[in-house]
C-alpha cells in the first residue's frame, strides 16, 4: 500500500508544514503533548489521503485535517468544549459584536503584553478561537477559514468579530502596567 | 485612558472587520473610507481592531515541532506503521473525511478556475490586454482590495506562493487598489491594480526569477484601444496595461520601477 510515490508526496507536500500544522493543533487543544497527538494523527489521515492532495494549496489541505482531527480528539477527550460549539447561536443584534464598554484606546491595545494576550486567545470559547486563530495567526482569507471551519463565511465574519470584541475588552480590564525596568 | 462610546451597529462592526483584513469589495473599501473619515466611532473602531491584529502579530510565537514528533511523523508510511493504520477501523472514517474536505475545497476553487481557463495560446499583449480587460468585466477588479501594499503581499504570497514588490503610488495620483490572479499562458499570475482617476491600470507579474531591472526603456505595444508597456524588473517581467495616456503610464511605469528597485 505505502509505495514509494506516496511516500514521497507525503515528504514532498505535508512534511514541510509540520510546524504549522503544530501551531494550529496546540491552539486547539491548548496542550502541547495533546497538540502532537492530533498532529500525528493528521499527518496519518493525510498520508492516506495523499493522492487526493491536489498540491496547489497542501498546507491548508493539511490545516483542514489538524483541524478535524483536534476536532475528534476534543470530542472524546474535551466533550464539554464541543458541545459548547453547537449551542453558539448567531449574536443578538447590537448586544454581542458592539464593543465592550469601556473601550481601551487602540494605543493600548497595540502595547497589549504578548503572554496576557495569548492567555486571552486560549480563553475564548473553542469556536471563536478556532477562526480567529486560522485569520490571525495561520494568515488565511475569510474564504480559507470557511473552508477548513466548515461554516459560511457570515459565520466566520460574525465569529471574528466577537472573538476580537473578546479579546479587546480583556485587554481592557486585564491590562498589565507596563514594567519600565524590563 | 478608556472612555464609554456609543455602541456600533453589527453590520458596521462586521464592516470593520472585513476592512482591516483587507476582505473588502473594491467599491466596498472606498465606500468605507469615506465613513471612516466622517465618523470617528467607526475610525476608532477600525482603530482598534488595526491595533489588535498588530498587537496579535507581535504575540505569535512558532515553536518547532519537536525531534520526537518529526521522527514519529517521519514513521508514518513505512511498511508497519501502515498496516496497522489501515487494519484500524477509523481508517475508512478518515478517507471520507479527507475526501470531503478536497471536494469542499474543489467546488469553491472550481469557479474561479473556470475563469482562469485560458482557450489558446495568444501573443503576449494581447493576453495582457485579456488580463486587464477581464479585470474590467469582474464584478469586482480585484480579489484582495486593499490600499496597504502590507496586505496585498501576503495574500500574493499565501495565495500564489510568490509575490511581486508591492508599491503603493497614491502619492503619485496612482492608489494601490488591491490584487488579483489571473492566467497567461497557462501560468498563474500576480497582477496589481491601480486607479488613476476613473481609469484602472492592471500590472501584470509574470515570474522570471533572478531577473532584474535593467533600466531599458518599456516595450510598447497597444491594441483595443489598451497601451501596455513592458519591462524587466526584479524577479518578475511586468506589463502595464490600461487606457490612460500613453504619456501617463510611462510616467506611472518610471515612478513604480523607482519604487520597485527600492523595495
Amino acid at each position: 500500500m505505502a509505495d514509494a510515490r506516496q511516500q514521497r508526496r507525503f515528504q514532498e507536500l505535508i512534511a514541510p508544514h509540520l510546524d504549522t500544522a503544530l501551531s494550529l493543533a496546540r491552539w486547539l487543544t491548548r496542550d502541547p503533548a495533546d497538540a502532537e497527538d492530533v498532529v500525528q494523527e493528521a499527518c496519518l489521515r493525510a498520508f492516506n489521503a495523499i493522492d487526493q492532495c491536489t498540491g496547489e494549496n497542501p498546507r491548508g489541505w493539511l490545516l483542514a485535517i489538524v483541524r478535524n482531527a483536534a476536532f475528534t480528539w476534543l470530542a472524546r477527550n474535551r466533550p464539554k468544549q464541543v458541545i459548547a460549539i453547537d449551542s453558539i447561536n448567531t449574536p443578538e443584534d447590537g448586544e454581542v459584536l458592539a464593543d465592550p464598554q469601556p473601550t481601551p484606546e487602540a494605543a493600548l491595545i497595540e502595547k497589549a503584553d504578548a503572554a496576557m494576550l495569548r492567555e486571552a486567545v486560549a480563553r475564548l470559547p473553542l469556536a471563536f478561537r478556532e477562526v480567529l486563530v486560522l485569520r490571525e495567526f495561520q494568515e488565511l482569507s475569510y474564504r480559507e477559514v470557511a473552508e477548513i471551519a466548515r461554516v459560511p463565511i457570515g459565520t466566520v465574519m460574525s465569529r471574528l468579530a466577537r472573538a476580537r470584541a473578546l479579546l479587546i475588552a480583556d485587554i481592557g480590564r486585564l491590562k498589565r502596567p507596563v514594567e519600565v525596568s524590563s | 485612558m478608556t472612555e464609554p462610546t456609543p455602541a456600533l451597529p453589527d453590520s458596521d462592526v462586521l464592516l470593520a472587520n472585513a476592512y482591516v483584513d483587507g476582505e473588502l469589495s473594491l467599491g466596498d473599501v472606498a465606500a468605507f473610507e469615506r465613513r471612516l473619515a466622517a465618523e470617528p466611532t467607526l475610525a476608532a473602531a477600525a482603530k482598534r481592531l488595526k491595533a489588535l491584529r498588530a498587537a496579535l502579530r507581535a504575540s505569535s510565537q512558532t515553536e518547532p515541532a519537536s525531534a520526537a514528533l518529526r521522527a514519529r511523523v517521519a514513521k508514518i508510511g513505512s511498511p508497519a506503521e501502515t498496516s496497522r493504520v489501515l487494519r484500524s477501523a477509523r481508517n475508512y472514517e478518515w478517507r471520507r473525511l479527507a475526501a470531503a474536505i478536497v471536494l469542499s475545497a474543489g467546488v469553491a476553487s472550481f469557479a474561479t478556475d473556470l475563469l482562469l481557463k485560458w482557450p489558446s495560446a495568444p501573443a503576449a499583449s494581447e493576453a495582457i490586454v485579456a488580463v486587464h480587460q477581464r479585470a474590467l468585466l469582474a464584478a469586482d477588479p480585484v480579489e484582495v482590495a486593499s490600499s496597504d501594499r502590507h496586505t496585498v503581499k501576503p495574500w500574493f504570497d499565501r495565495t500564489l506562493a510568490i509575490s511581486p514588490p508591492v508599491a503603493d503610488l497614491a502619492g503619485d495620483g496612482f492608489p494601490l487598489v488591491g490584487g488579483r490572479i489571473d492566467t497567461i499562458d497557462g501560468r498563474r499570475v500576480p497582477v496589481l491594480i491601480y486607479r488613476h482617476r476613473a481609469h484602472l491600470v492592471s500590472v501584470v507579474a509574470i515570474p522570471d526569477a533572478g531577473g532584474r531591472d535593467d533600466g531599458a526603456i518599456p516595450a510598447r505595444a497597444s491594441r483595443d484601444g489598451y497601451t501596455v508597456l513592458s519591462w524587466r524588473g526584479p524577479d518578475f517581467r511586468f506589463s502595464a496595461v490600461s487606457d490612460v495616456s500613453e504619456n501617463e503610464l510611462a510616467e506611472f511605469v518610471e515612478k513604480l520601477r523607482r519604487v520597485m528597485t527600492a523595495l
